[in-house]
């Protein structure tokens, strides 16, 4: 449906979506003792190489190319079978799977099966990636290759950059920049982009700051912006401002969706274990944001932001000018201060610890959907989040599940659900299925190799069993998260930025311990009065927060220091049954990100940037040309493909080439 | 002493353990929620010193037994207390004490932390070294069961121990899912200065003392670490281990050797009576490995000489005891780096021994770190003996680590000292 004809229909579909919401809730609210499982999820640009012209292009087979390796998965699946039948004992990895992406030169590929709690299966999650990544680059052409690039470069920049040639004429996005042919064909994915546009009311306008180099001229702006399109209404937008000076322009769904990301995914023993790690891992979402920066370029130019993410964050923002406070409430019913992606506006945890200082008291609610699932049972953080999630429309609906029975379904409800692209996800179990209560960590970048995706992955999970086994707090008010979510943004934040974090993130003592000496059941303990919320946190760097702070305390006042998340991990890795080639594995990891923190090691984001600055074709002036983009991407597909030996400079990035299988 | 040791290594131990283990096992079915624990912690010491007072003198080395039977009771509502009295004292004495008797002189101190993963973590950080945890935690334990309740956190029992804080098992009960959904880990610390013989003892205590703290029958996999073993990765010459080995073969067991495999005896019989499913030493290097193999009676398997190779090195085969219980764990701290030596981990996998990481300390508990402990908190103030000195015995880490969620629920120490 197009965005005219959906619109009639966003109540029905929020009123069913509810109904599924509450089946399941209620249906699996009691789950218990669901084991850990966990998964990654990998998104690549497929590059085609055009070597006379020594020009780097996005690959357009998406479609091809996800056949190929539907029909290996199915092959492999059937061989495991036909083995399986001749012999009961054997054993094999599920094969992994890809799934299509929006954009149409993307993949995305998952472990075949999740990963478990036990520590063996934190040493077979790199291998897998490289597994993926080589059936991937398999089932590619000559010419073609698989990179895990946040962003393509010279997506949308002056010339060709995909494979095969369109030119920049769609109806769907309507943008100066991207062809329509980018898009994923499913009809899905065209009817998005429209339908963000249309409900709008204008093309998306995304701008990143420039970084301005020696020769970038001032002021400046954007060269490749055309104010005298007439092609479309839209084309009025620039004509109405929206270009900003010293700005990046970008006017179209593809440019954010076009990016990739690393995504993690957790089952929850139970329902209030999810809610206690989607709300301590809320706060770490922008730092791992900054220490996972991968993202200088965009549309050509070097940008003054390290990372994605408020790219994707305007590129389906598709809140009216009313939403956006821009005009008096007319037609729209609420004013909505961000995006459908972006940071997460409530913590929805029923832990005790959750001041309700840190919620923000402004929260946009759609109150009838609240009082509906409060009149059901369900408890007010829970349906205030869900509530919360519901002031959006959903995009796009079809015609036909309409007509059909919602029960024993979720269509209705993750039509809302999943189109609030957070930076964490609380996700319910889906309706039928053994699946527990699941936590999706969102924020971080796409790395260039799979040693640093498995670090930062293998990262996040053993934090999460720190968190549970520590009982740490990490709660910080929800809009200082977003200050820092902002704050990630900055060129250089891990050398440059500090961030808001919680000063002390231990329970208090005792808090949890019952030494009755008597027979008379013991009264609570005493906690000293709670601090107030502004003395709870205060300003770190990225290095103090990964790798601690020393107490001093000779200084005045004496300072208590502060643990790091890595000596946390190594505690936790101390505390439990590790065998020694696994803690040495893991310590490789954990000292990767180590170093990232501590700026002894660069993100891929600087390393990139010193790649094109350092580039003898590179004329100083921002504009990252098509030899230049064809050099990087080349040494990019060489790190991801193991042979950063190869690649000049990749020591800086990764550390001593270990040769890593 | 001596005697009691023959009790204990023999008919008798087996009996205890039985007994301990049957109740347990019930203890686990039972509903194990916080309030059914929380009622009579003191009772099963009222029965205990009736017991003792009645005329068992000399048992002094069973009394953590009998009071685990004690507190066992009050753990397990569906097993009638009287019926385990009968069941295992049938020649119990009809008078109870009276509370005019003199308390004796405390001979030992038995302390313990609560569940120090979440409730004291030692400020700074938990990534302080083993010792200061220990007394950190044990401090902090110690003044808050004071400030709880002044007249009554410390408990003498008539056999001479001090309890400090008074109960053994606090409420709620330690573990919040079935025994089963756990991976629960002991590592023993033998501390210098205190006779081996007095090890096979020791281990018991401990075992049975954790086991009465965390609410269960049986431990997953007890480490053992000898006062003055210390794994250097320097001292591992490859080759002339095994080739040491073989010449040694014919020769004496050294004295060393001697020493380990009569504590590894105790650890065997809590292998046979089912307290512990699994053994670990720690660490213990390839020479200290295979001379302890070689003890034991299990042939070194060599792969270089494949013709007269035992039948098989990581299965108890006809060529040793029956009874003997192989090592399934060797413990090495792992701190700075990793800089294990290829040939102990070859030696290992080949002998199915897991080469786990720990990086506690080298002296995990002194006596003047206990003083400093026992004068900060003031346990002797209120005994007959406000000035005594004490020599640390042992102490026993435990966790308690949720095996499909790899979440560590439960860790906490046990120290015993005896008090001069």
């Amino acid at each position: 449906m197009d965005w005219e004809e959906a619109k009639l229909h966003a109540d029905q579909v929020r009123k069913l979506g509810i109904q599924q919401l509450l089946d399941i809730w209620k249906r699996y609210r009691g789950n218990e003792r669901d084991v850990l499982l966990w998964g990654d999820e990998i998104e690549y640009l497929v590059v085609s190489y055009d070597e006379k012209n020594k020009n780097a292009r996005l690959s357009l087979r998406q479609e091809e190319i996800l056949e190929a390796l539907g029909r290996l998965e199915r092959e492999q699946k059937e061989t495991i079978a036909k083995r399986k039948a001749e012999d009961p004992n054997y054993q094999s990895e599920v094969p992994p799977k890809f799934h299509p992406e929006f954009g149409r030169f993307m993949l995305e590929s998952t472990p075949g099966a999740p990963y478990g709690g036990n520590w063996s299966s934190l040493l077979t999650v790199e291998s897998n990636m490289k597994l993926r990544r080589r059936l991937a680059k398999q089932h590619l052409g000559e010419h073609e290759a698989p990179i895990t690039m946040t962003s393509f470069p010279r997506l949308g920049a002056e010339g060709i950059f995909t494979d095969p040639y369109f030119p920049a004429t769609g109806s769907k996005s309507r943008s100066q920049y991207l062809p329509d042919e980018l898009i994923n064909l499913h009809i899905r994915f065209p009817t998005l982009a429209a339908n963000i546009r249309s409900r709008r009311g204008a093309k998306v306008a995304i701008n990143m700051p420039v970084f301005y180099d020696v020769n970038t001229p001032r002021p400046f702006r954007d060269p490749t912006v055309d104010y005298d399109r007439h092609l479309y209404p839209e084309d009025d937008d620039v004509r109405r401002g929206a270009v900003k000076e010293g700005h990046i322009y970008m006017d179209a769904m593809g440019f954010g969706m076009g990016c990739c990301c690393l995504q993690i995914t957790f089952q929850a023993k139970n329902m209030s274990e999810a809610r206690t790690l989607y709300d301590q891992l809320a706060p770490l979402g922008p730092i791992m944001l900054a220490l996972t920066a991968a993202t200088p370029i965009f549309k050509g130019f070097l940008a003054d932001v390290d990372v994605r993410w408020n790219v994707i964050s305007g590129a389906v923002d598709d809140r009216t000018e009313e939403e956006r406070g821009l005009k008096p409430l007319k037609n729209s019913r609420y004013k909505i201060p961000k995006s459908r992606y972006a940071s997460i506006s409530t913590y929805l945890s029923e832990d005790p610890r959750l001041r309700p200082e840190y919620n923000d008291p402004n929260l946009v609610v759609n109150e009838d959907i609240k009082k509906e699932l409060l009149d059901n049972g369900m408890d007010e953080r829970l349906a205030t989040h869900f509530a919360h999630l519901f002031i959006r429309d959903p995009l796009v609906i079809f015609k036909e599940t309409l007509e059909s029975s919602p029960e024993g379904l979720s269509d209705h409800f993750e039509n809302i659900q999943s189109t609030n692209w957070q930076h964490m996800r609380f996700k319910p179990p889906p309706p039928g299925d053994s699946i527990g209560w699941r936590v999706e960590f969102r924020s971080m970048e796409i790395q260039l190799t799979d040693f640093e995706n498995a670090a930062y992955a293998i990262f996040i999970v053993l934090l999460t069993r720190a968190i549970l086994s520590y009982g740490l707090n990490f709660y910080i008010p929800i809009d200082k998260v977003d200050e820092n979510m902002h704050t990630a943004h900055a060129r250089e934040a891990i050398r440059t930025k500090k961030f808001w974090f919680r000063k002390d993130i231990f329970p208090p003592l005792h808090q949890h311990a019952h030494f009755s000496t008597s027979t008379t059941p013991s009264p609570t303990p005493i906690l000293p009065p709670p601090l107030p919320v502004e003395d709870e946190y205060t300003l770190f760097t990225i290095n103090e927060i990964i790798n601690g702070i020393p107490p001093n305390p000779k200084s005045n006042p004496p300072t208590p220091g502060f643990i790091g998340l890595i000596p946390l991990i190594e505690a936790y890795l101390n505390t439990v049954n590790i065998d020694v080639e696994t803690r040495c594995e893991l310590s490789d990891y954990l000292d990767l990100v180590g170093k990232r923190a501590s700026g002894e090691l660069m993100t891929g984001a600087r390393w990139i940037r010193e790649f094109v600055r350092g580039h003898t074709e590179y004329m100083g002036d921002s504009r990252v040309g098509v030899g230049v983009n064809y050099d990087l991407v080349k040494a990019v597909e060489k790190l991801g493909m193991g042979r950063g030996g190869e690649v000049t400079g990749s020591e800086k990035l990764l550390g001593k080439w270990k040769g890593r299988k | 002493m001596n005697n009691l040791h023959l009790r204990v290594r023999g008919r008798r131990v087996a009996d205890i353990t039985t007994g301990t283990t049957e109740k347990n096992e019930r203890t686990e079915g039972a509903d194990r929620r916080a309030g059914d624990a929380s009622g009579s912690a003191d009772e099963g010491f009222e029965g205990f010193t009736r017991e003792l007072f009645g005329g068992r003198p000399g048992y002094f080395c069973t009394y953590l037994v009998d009071l685990l039977a004690r507190q066992n009771r009050n753990t397990c509502r569906d097993f009638p207390p009287s019926q385990t009295y009968h069941l295992r004292y049938p020649h119990t004495p009809q008078s109870p004490p009276t509370m005019a008797t003199p308390a004796p002189a405390p001979r030992l101190l038995l302390l313990r932390t609560g569940n120090i993963i979440t409730s004291s973590l030692p400020p700074p950080n938990p990534t302080s070294s083993t010792s200061t945890e220990l007394l950190t935690t044990l401090l902090t334990t110690l003044q808050h069961a004071r400030s709880h309740s002044p007249s009554s956190w410390t408990k003498l029992l008539p056999t001479g121990t001090l309890l400090a804080p008074a109960t053994l098992s606090p409420t709620p009960p330690s573990l919040s899912e079935s025994r089963d959904a756990y991976d629960l880990t002991v590592k023993l610390f033998y501390l210098p200065n205190v006779p081996s013989e007095d090890r096979n003892q020791h281990t018991l205590d401990a075992v049975k003392l954790v086991c009465e703290v965390l609410g269960v029958g049986r431990i997953d996999l007890l480490n053992v670490a000898f006062p003055g073993v210390g794994f250097d990765a320097e001292d591992e010459v490859p080759k002339d281990t095994i080739a040491g080995a073989q010449q040694e073969e014919e020769g004496e067991v050294d004295e060393e050797t001697k020493s380990f495999l009569a504590t590894y005896s105790t650890l065997e019989s809590l292998v046979h009576s089912n307290l512990i499913s699994r053994i670990g030493l720690s660490e213990f290097g390839s020479s200290r490995l295979s001379h302890l193999l070689r003890g034991l009676g299990f042939s070194p398997s060599i792969t270089n000489t494949p013709t007269t190779a035992a039948p098989s090195s990581t299965v108890n085969t006809t060529s040793s005891p029956p009874t003997r219980v192989r090592p399934s764990v060797v413990q090495i701290n792992v701190r700075d780096c990793c800089v294990v030596p290829r040939e102990l981990i070859h030696y290992a996998k080949r002998e199915g021994i897991q080469l786990l990481t720990h990086n506690d300390s080298g002296e995990v508990l002194t006596a003047p770190g206990l003083q400093r402990v026992i004068s900060e908190s003031g346990i002797f103030e209120s005994t007959s003996t406000p000035k005594a000195t004490v020599v640390p015995l042992w102490v026993a880490k435990y966790t308690a680590v949720v095996r499909d969620r790899s979440v560590v629920e439960n860790k906490g120490y046990i120290a015993m000292a005896s008090i001069r």
